[in-house]
């Protein structure tokens, strides 16, 4: 495939002139660096001190973080837990420039700590609170909602079902995005997929995408190939496919059913942690500033080739971005 | 004292306690499934807890038991100090806060467990904690009339050679007890306390910085206790304690033995109690021992857990009932093992008495009780009215006893009664738990070479005394009371059973 760069390099440029709203679950991920020192003399299991601390936006967060790092206008409107770790994650957005409307509720952020020693990973503590949001909770998000609108070129729904997308929060959307004509791109859980009706996007990973037709056609067998799979969901959707299969690349279907298969680039991942993320941020960075969707799945996979050879979770910003694009012009001439 | 005495005396006790304070923290939860990005458990969190740690959590377990503790340092905000007296009542925990320095930031450990196993300990030490005029603030403390002081040492900066120098001089001017839990690096600062506790790594580093190559816990302890003119305890873990005492030799007090969950808490109980009895007056063997029991409640519950006064008042009924088990299961044993014996002894008896024979009895002490309980038995009646039965006890008699072992010597005590009444074809009936009785086995012996039947109730370690007998009863226990009262339970069980027998008509 003849890929051209100087193309992707002006859609790339052309980022910051648009603008996108990020909803969805706000995650907050800790990453607890430690020394190890030993054994524990109470009981045989592993003694480390804490050497320093490190929090990160997870989910609709982290889709944020990656618009924003692209030079896309972002605002991100989420639910946001008490305390100070939740502060903490506010003071994380609204410093990477994303113009951030929380939602402040009672139950805590959902909450990833990941405890390591050097490569050395122990163990990752989960905590959240997984309930729908209530009614009142939902009526005061449509309100953040509304005040945030602005002009956006389109709705992007990062779904990690932990309470924020609910049935009456998702026709409430649908509703005001077909008054003003924008597309919503989604990033979800299979579970909530069937809650929407018109979804332009959908970016689901390879397992996400089989459970999604399980779902979809209860009883009846899968498609055992990506391509077919990315089909069946694109005509059922009426809507774009981009498969994220890691290590076997990305698969786009437009809605026309024609399909782009592209290669990982990366040989040798070193933290894939994230890298969804990116390529959904990347997708409808482009799709947005008008790219087709072969363009922009192209650069998604760029992004993502750039984003996973990093340690920790890496958005990638513009500047790298096209420094990727010129490295690939480079050794395709 | 009995361990109730020791616990109602814990109300009357104000305990200083000073030193290294941290904050526990513990995490909750169940691993389910492992992380998508790399084979490690994901912990789903269900709870946290915050408990106070170090010398904190010596004073909670004090409180707790229902002593007064007086926590003396320094803990930053106000914010720390509520978490780290954790809604304790005032009556029995009260801070003596000798330094305000805000800002201050506690140390913490947190421990993170699923399903009740720990998975994971983390220390967060934000840099140094001393408390530079702790010593000379130390002397308040003196105003507070507390029977102990407790200083406790982890290393992290509390304790320093000022603090140190003041604790001594405080214990010159007052009758205060003195118990250190010691820090290895310190050894060299510290004088004398009326006790130190160490762990075994502690003690061996500790005895290696005063200048000596120790071994072993013995070696380390031995020289601790000398070198710091102090009685030291060194907790062994799984092992219990080593206790070595200035005036006495050292002693080993095994551990409870109780299902482990971790021992988390389980010094910081100890040193509790460990302050509160020599507060209260309680030798240190008995003070160590209660010491060692209290950590075996604690080490049964997983993460940081208390020990109540009811929880070790409770110990002595568990003491009860653990001697009482222990005599169910040697019954037990003795069902599964000794019936046929049992029956040949009837048997036997039946038959001579059918032949009319003589049985006659003897033992040592509480063999002795046997031997004429059973003789009595027979010469009276069981249970059923009967005729009197033939049977004669050779360790009733003083008179005779005390002859015989002045004229020829004790062991010839039962072996010239012997040769005196007894004729081929009679009984004799020999009770020895150890099996070793010098007088009891010579008897035997010329009751044999006489033609008699023996019959001999023992233990386990029995020496050469079965091969002596005809019949034997051995009682699988090498526990001397355990034995004799089997050995009753068999006599009273042949009285019933040959009575039955011999009044069959």
């Amino acid at each position: 495939m003849r890929v051209n760069t100087d193309k992707l390099a002006e859609i790339v440029r052309a980022f910051p002139r648009v603008e996108l709203l990020v909803i969805g679950d706000l995650l907050l991920d800790t990453y607890v660096e430690c020394r190890a020192l030993g054994v524990a003399n109470e009981a045989p299991v592993p003694l480390v001190e804490i050497q320093s601390q490190r929090q990160a936006a997870g989910g609709a967060g982290n889709v944020a973080t990656n618009l924003a790092r692209l030079g896309v206008q972002t605002r991100l409107v989420a639910p946001l837990g008490p305390g100070r770790e939740s502060a903490e994650l506010k003071e994380i957005l609204t410093a990477a420039g994303i113009d951030f409307h929380p939602l402040a509720v009672d139950r805590p952020t959902p909450h990833k700590t990941r405890i390591l020693a050097g490569k050395h990973y122990y163990l990752r503590l989960d905590e959240e609170e997984t309930a729908d949001l209530s009614e009142m909770e939902t009526a005061s998000l449509q309100g953040l909602i509304k005040g945030a609108w602005g002009k956006p070129a389109a709705l992007l729904v990062s779904d990690y079902d932990k309470g924020t997308m609910t049935g009456p929060l998702v026709r409430w959307l649908e509703a005001e995005c077909k008054v003003s004509g924008m597309p919503v791109y989604g990033d979800l859980k299979p579970c909530n997929v069937p809650l929407w009706a018109h979804l332009s996007l959908l970016t689901p990973n390879l397992p996400e995408a089989r459970e999604l037709a399980a779902r979809l056609q209860p009883g009846q067998s899968i498609p055992e190939e990506p391509a077919d799979l990315a089909l069946t969901l694109s005509k059922r959707f009426a809507s774009q496919v981009v498969l994220k299969m890691s290590e076997r690349g990305l698969l786009a279907v437009d809605r026309g059913g024609a399909l782009c298969r592209l290669e990982a680039l990366a040989a040798a991942p070193v933290n894939v942690s994230g890298a969804g993320d990116t390529v959904f941020a990347t997708l409808s960075a482009a799709l947005a500033v008008g790219a087709t969707l072969e363009e922009a799945a192209i650069l998604a996979n760029v992004a993502a080739s750039r984003a996973v050879v990093e340690e920790v979770t890496h958005a990638v910003s513009a500047e790298e971005l096209l420094e990727q694009l010129a490295r690939l012009a480079e050794t395709a001439q | 004292m009995l361990t109730q005495d020791v616990v109602n005396q814990f109300r009357h006790q104000t305990i200083l306690v000073a030193g290294d304070t941290y904050i526990d923290r513990e995490t909750y939860g169940d691993v389910l499934r492992l992380a998508p990005e790399a084979p490690v458990p994901v912990v789903k969190v269900k709870s946290r807890r915050s408990v106070p740690g170090g010398a904190a959590n010596v004073a909670k377990n004090i409180a707790l038991l229902g002593g007064r503790a007086l926590l003396c340092g320094s803990f930053g905000q106000d914010e720390a100090s509520h978490e780290l007296c954790g809604g304790l009542p005032p009556e029995n925990f009260r801070f003596l806060q000798l330094e305000h320095r805000p800002g201050l930031r506690l140390p913490e450990r947190h421990r993170i467990f699923a399903a009740n196993q720990q998975l994971l300990q983390m220390l967060n030490t934000p840099g140094p904690v001393g408390t530079t005029s702790a010593g000379i603030q130390l002397d308040r403390a003196h105003d507070a009339k507390a029977q102990a002081l407790v200083i406790y040492d982890q290393g992290y900066g509390a304790v320093d050679s000022g603090l140190l120098r003041a604790v001594e001089t405080l214990r010159q001017r007052s009758p205060l007890k003195v118990v250190i839990d010691g820090h290895p690096q310190h050894a060299p600062w510290y004088g004398a306390a009326d006790l130190f506790t160490f762990n075994v790594d502690e003690s061996l580093e500790a005895a290696r910085r005063l200048g000596a190559h120790a071994e072993t816990v013995d070696d380390a302890g031995r020289f601790l206790a000398k070198t710091l003119a102090s009685d030291v305890l060194v907790t062994l873990g799984g092992d219990g304690m080593a206790l070595f005492e200035r005036s006495a030799a050292p002693q080993r007090i095994p551990a409870s033995r109780v299902p482990l969950a971790d021992r988390a808490g389980a010094g910081d109980s100890s040193t509790a109690v460990l302050a509160l009895c020599l507060a209260a007056g309680v030798p240190l063997r008995q003070a160590a021992e209660l010491a060692n029991k209290a950590a075996g409640v604690v080490v049964a519950k997983p993460g940081i857990a208390y020990v109540s006064p009811e929880e070790l008042m409770s110990l002595f009924h568990q003491e009860i009932s653990h001697l009482l088990m222990e005599s169910v299961d040697v019954k037990q044993r003795l069902l599964r093992e000794q019936l046929t014996a049992i029956e040949s002894v009837v048997r036997t008896i039946v038959d001579a008495y059918r032949d009319g024979r003589t049985v006659y009895a003897f033992g040592n002490g509480g063999s002795a009780a046997d031997a004429n309980h059973f003789i009595t038995e027979l010469v009276g009646r069981f249970m059923i009215e009967r005729k009197a039965l033939p049977a004669l006890s050779f360790s009733t008699n003083e008179i005779l006893m005390t002859s015989i072992a002045n004229d020829y010597g004790y062991e010839q005590t039962f072996a010239r009664q012997v040769d005196a009444f007894v004729r081929r074809g009679d009984l004799v009936v020999a009770f020895s738990t150890s099996g070793k009785s010098r007088n009891v086995v010579l008897a035997l012996e010329l009751a044999r070479t006489k033609g008699a039947t023996t019959i001999g109730f023992t233990g386990d370690a029995a020496g050469s005394f079965p091969s002596l007998c005809d019949i034997c009863i051995r009682v699988p226990s090498d526990n001397t009371p355990r034995i004799q009262e089997s050995h009753l339970a068999v006599v009273h069980i042949i009285c019933e059973l040959l009575e039955k027998e011999l009044t069959r008509t």
